[in-house]
């Protein structure tokens, strides 16, 4: 199986930095194992869809490799270097439905969030910090809502929000969570442009999706059921036999080696 | 949304305006203390109802003598209200039991007043007695005995005279008349006591507040809640008390006036579950109503010797 | 009851906790603003119920501080206090990271768990020092001294300093924990320290001001700010000035009705509640009301410059009775719209005749237009009869911002469905 994505031969390859790498990635979630050896290169400028079933493991792949969890085995690498040594390199749009809409906080006090990990603890953002959340959110379109209520956006206006919080940050490589869930076709859309926009000025987007309707556009796809079904341009890789194996349920030998090692307890 | 800042600056600007209009008015949060026209008065403040018997027996014509309890408040629990509070600050004098008898106003008069504070019970000539499983907290119950209820008449003569020099004579004047009526309650009270036959010479109150009756009078005493109305009876507890009423062959349980009603519930419950009777009502820890005919210290105890005497014969 | 007896209208009674009870009002303001902000976190967090669940779990730490030290001195009880708080804090988070149980029930779990422990400890102590202990962990504003307000004092400024130099990071970790860990900022240690302060706080507020007062100051306050403020920021300074506002007015009350203070603190706290419900900007009654006559106001002020314009057009003196019966308004409500339209320079009046300044025909128009295009609308694509879409369109037309966009929509029409001419953009005739 192929680790790396399927590249353009006229690309030539030494001027390729992959942003993303994972080896083996192993991870357990309450004693049970939910990844299984992953692996995978994603170079600069991609944006890689992953798409799996429920319990396939997606968010447990987000945790790990955020730095929330500790695998059992394996790497992860962001430019060759561990998440522990560049955390601010790493940032995070998270899913509508965990984010706390009741939270006083205002479209700029969320992006100016994004600031946070660089200041430390008792860091206090300044001017300067404020200009550029206000550029960040310019980059996504929402500066003439900076001042608003986050309740008081609509489903495509706060994944931008999070987004520009993300490139706040100055993060490189960003990790959206289902960004897609209930927003209409154009909104769907206009987040897609501005992944292109971010990816073709150097980020490297990774998306977590639970089903397939907006799989075409990816440049790369991760299809993910607890190990890698396959890795590459969704046209080569979205087969019936590849998603048959990603959707058509668990694995059954591996879900009855589970079972057989619980009796032994 | 607008931010709606203008309602804290609203708040403070009512607050201040309140205070600017009511700080014209001055006055003395006395006016509800001291009584109208009398100079020269001081304000005595007593906390339970016995003691108030007293303070008013010794200087009530005197002085502002007020007292913080009402007649069936129980002093185990009793709960501050803030005009006790003026009164603890502004007293001259405070006659209290002590003992810890008054448990929130006693940490109330210990940080807050500034007059004297006297503990009545807390006296050298009063031999206190422990409860039952009792280490070190003494029963504070200790006015049921006609003698140490005089040591308290006596100490606070003493407080008055020093607090009131030019009267010192009334008070002892008074004071002197009022011991002789103990003594002769307190001789008729055994004498009506040993009227009893031996065997039924028992008693078995809501908590344990008789133990300083028992002994002026010679009269077995048990209760089931301790010496705090505040505790409630462990199973076990209520289980020996029962066995002994048995055993003992109790004719009488008594339910008193100023403790919670799960207390008295208590009583009734053992007495259905025995053969005794409930006896009446006994005044404990506070003094009967104006009208009651138990609302001086002579007549409470005079009722329930003759309670206890009835419905034990 | 006495209790209209009792009431005493004796304004320098008012000043009595001032002059007084300094200790026991200022303590109490204080516990007020430090519980007032804390409890910012606590309502955003959900966990309304630690205040009430921390001042029952610290019983066992205190008698067991006592039975150690066999005695009541000060120190050692508080630190077995705050110790029981540490603790309930971690075992909270233990029963509700490790078992099936959601945050609240887990609160419960332990808080009685601990409370129970407590009180099986302190029936088998000597009779006479339970009460000891119980007044010695409640107390009551009324009986604070200095030294209790001292501490409540340092304690007030730990928690504000701290909540103010870590306020950026509080906030990130209590609005989104996981970017914040991604960010490699350490969340359990800042719920610890959140915890750690308030259980300090809930020991110290219980032992100068008592039970009552310290669990609702942990709630109430910030509730009714949270109603009030969408900036975290404002959000803890209103809840502390709640908090201690409540504090001052309750003992006040206290006094003047002869009520215990605690309780009286706890009563004015819920007003202010109750106030800024009714007045939340966005979801009280108040302004939700006021919001609506608003409405009302504009909608009915646009139809009088429709009505003035029907009647000019038809050739007649815009009299008040035509216009009112024109547009179905009664006369002195007419005259109020009078009094929007005449300020906002639409109309001007003259000899008793209203007439439309420009600004106030062009307004007109575009209501027409609107109206008609809005009547295509609704024929064309929502394939509504002709015959009854006026009542519809009566509505709709205000929101005549639209009219442009369903006039592409709809690829310039000309005539409505009733045949009449559609005004053009601009509104000329």
């Amino acid at each position: 199986m192929r680790l790396g994505p399927i590249l353009d031969p006229a690309m030539p390859q030494a001027t390729i930095d992959i942003a993303i790498k994972l080896r083996d990635l192993t991870v357990s979630y309450e004693e049970k194992p939910v990844l299984r050896s992953i692996s995978m290169d994603v170079p600069k400028g991609e944006i890689v869809g992953v798409v799996g079933p429920n319990g396939a493991g997606k968010s447990t792949l987000l945790k790990a490799m955020l730095g929330l969890i500790h695998p059992d085995a394996g790497d992860i690498r962001y430019y060759g270097k561990m998440i522990s040594e560049c955390r601010q390199l790493v940032g995070y749009v998270p899913q509508t439905e965990a984010v706390d809409w009741d939270f006083p906080v205002t479209v700029l006090d969320v992006v100016m969030m994004g600031h946070q990990g660089r200041l430390g603890w008792f860091g206090w953002p300044n001017e300067s910090h404020r200009k550029e959340a206000i550029d960040a959110l310019e980059t996504v379109g929402m500066a003439p809502y900076r001042e608003r209520h986050i309740r008081q956006l609509s489903g495509g206006q706060q994944q931008r929000v999070f987004l520009a919080r993300a490139i706040c940050q100055k993060a490189e490589i960003l990790f959206l969570d289902e960004p897609f869930g209930g927003i209409d076709a154009a909104t769907e859309q206009a987040i897609f442009s501005l992944m292109d926009d971010l990816a073709g000025k150097g980020h490297t987007l990774l998306v977590v999706n639970h089903d397939l309707s907006v799989m075409d556009r990816y440049n790369q796809l991760l299809l993910l059921n607890q190990r890698v079904v396959a890795y590459g341009p969704p046209k080569l890789i979205a087969t019936e036999e590849n998603l048959r194996k990603t959707y058509g349920g668990r694995l059954s030998l591996l879900d009855k080696a589970d079972s057989v090692l619980k009796d032994h307890l | 949304m607008k931010e709606f800042v203008p309602l804290k600056r609203t708040l403070t600007l009512s607050f201040l305006a309140a205070e600017l209009f009511f700080g014209g008015c001055s006055g003395d949060p006395l006016d509800i203390v001291k009584p109208e026209g009398r100079d020269g008065s001081k304000v005595i403040i007593c906390t339970t109802t016995m003691i108030h018997d007293i303070g008013k027996i010794l200087a009530g014509d005197l002085h502002n003598v007020r007292g913080i309890m009402q007649p069936g408040e129980d002093p185990h629990i009793y709960e501050l209200k803030p005009h006790d509070t003026i009164l603890i600050i502004e007293a001259d004098l405070i006659l209290m039991n002590g003992l810890h008898l008054e448990a929130q106003v006693g940490h109330v008069i210990d940080t807050k007043a500034k007059g004297k504070v006297v503990r009545l019970a807390v006296d050298s000539r009063i031999q206190t007695l422990g409860s039952e499983d009792t280490e070190g907290a003494p029963d504070p119950h200790c006015w049921f005995n006609p003698e140490y209820y005089k040591v308290y008449v006596e100490k606070a003569c003493n407080a008055l005279s020093e607090l009131d020099p030019e009267n010192a004579k009334t008070y002892r004047t008074r004071t002197d008349a009022y011991l002789k009526e103990l003594d002769g309650l307190h001789a008729w009270g055994k004498e009506a006591i040993a009227t009893i036959p031996n065997e039924r010479r028992i008693m078995v109150t809501s908590h344990d507040a008789f133990q300083y009756f028992g002994q002026a009078f010679d009269i077995e005493v048990h209760a089931v809640a301790g010496i705090s109305t505040e505790q409630d009876p462990t199973p076990q507890d209520r289980l020996k008390l029962e066995a002994l009423v048995k055993k003992r062959g109790a004719k009488a349980l008594f339910i008193e006036t100023s403790v919670r009603d799960a207390l008295n519930v208590m009583i009734r419950q053992i007495a259905t579950a025995t053969d005794a009777k409930v006896g009446g009502v006994l005044h404990s820890d506070s003094l009967g109503a104006p009208g009651s005919g138990a609302d001086t210290y002579l007549s409470m105890l005079k009722y329930n010797l003759n309670t206890v005497v009835k419905a034990l014969q | 009851m006495n209790f209209l007896a009792e009431l005493t209208f004796k304004p320098e009674l008012w000043f009595f906790p001032f002059t007084h009870l300094p200790e026991g009002l200022w303590t109490s303001v204080l516990v007020g603003i430090t519980c007032g902000v804390l409890g910012c976190f606590v309502v955003l967090r959900r966990m309304a119920l630690i205040g009430d669940a921390l001042s029952h779990a610290i019983l066992p730490g205190v008698v067991i501080a006592f039975l150690i030290t066999n005695n009541t001195g000060v120190w050692g009880l508080l630190l077995g206090a705050l110790l029981a708080g540490l603790m309930t804090a971690v075992l909270i988070n233990v029963v509700s990271q490790k078992s099936r149980t959601k945050e609240d029930s887990a609160i419960g779990i332990v808080f009685t768990a601990l409370f129970a422990l407590g009180l099986i400890l302190i029936s088998n102590l000597p009779r006479g020092t339970h009460f000891d202990l119980k007044c010695f962990v409640f107390g009551i504003p009324d009986a604070v001294t200095m030294e209790e307000m001292q501490l409540m004092a340092a304690i007030t400024v730990l928690v504000i300093g701290t909540v103010v130099l870590l306020y950026h990071s509080f906030k990130l970790v209590s609005f989104d924990p996981v970017a914040a860990a991604a960010m490699g900022i350490p969340v359990m240690f800042f719920h610890y320290l959140l915890m750690g302060m308030i259980s300090a706080t809930v020991v110290a507020g219980l032992k100068t001001t008592g039970v009552i007062l310290v669990v609702a100051m942990v709630i109430t306050p910030a509730s009714a700010a949270y109603q009030l403020t969408n900036r975290f920021s404002h959000m803890l300074i209103l809840s502390g000035f709640f908090g201690g506002f409540s504090a001052i007015l309750g003992m006040i009350l206290a006094f003047v009705i002869n009520a215990p203070s605690g309780p009286s603190m706890v009563l004015v706290a819920t007003m202010i509640f109750v106030l800024s419900m009714l007045l939340s900007p966005s979801h009280g009654y108040v302004f939700e009301k006021l919001r609506k006559y608003r409405l009302r106001r504009h909608i009915d002020g646009e139809d009088v410059l429709k009505a003035i314009y029907k009647v000019e057009q038809s050739g007649e003196n815009a009299t008040g009775e035509r216009i009112g019966k024109q547009a179905g308004l009664p006369l002195d409500y007419l005259t109020k719209l009078y009094g929007d339209l005449l300020r906002e320079k639409l109309i001007y009046l003259e000899n008793n005749i209203t007439s439309l300044t420009d600004a106030g025909r062009k307004r007109a128009l575009e209501m027409v237009r609107s109206h008609r295009l809005w009547e295509s609308y609704l024929v064309d694509r929502a394939n509504l009869d002709p015959d009854k879409i006026h009542i519809h369109a009566e509505k709709l037309e205000h929101a005549h911002e639209l009219a442009d966009e369903i006039d592409r929509t709809l690829g310039h029409p000309k005539k409505d469905p009733h045949g009449s001419e559609i005004p053009n953009a601009g509104g000329k005739d």
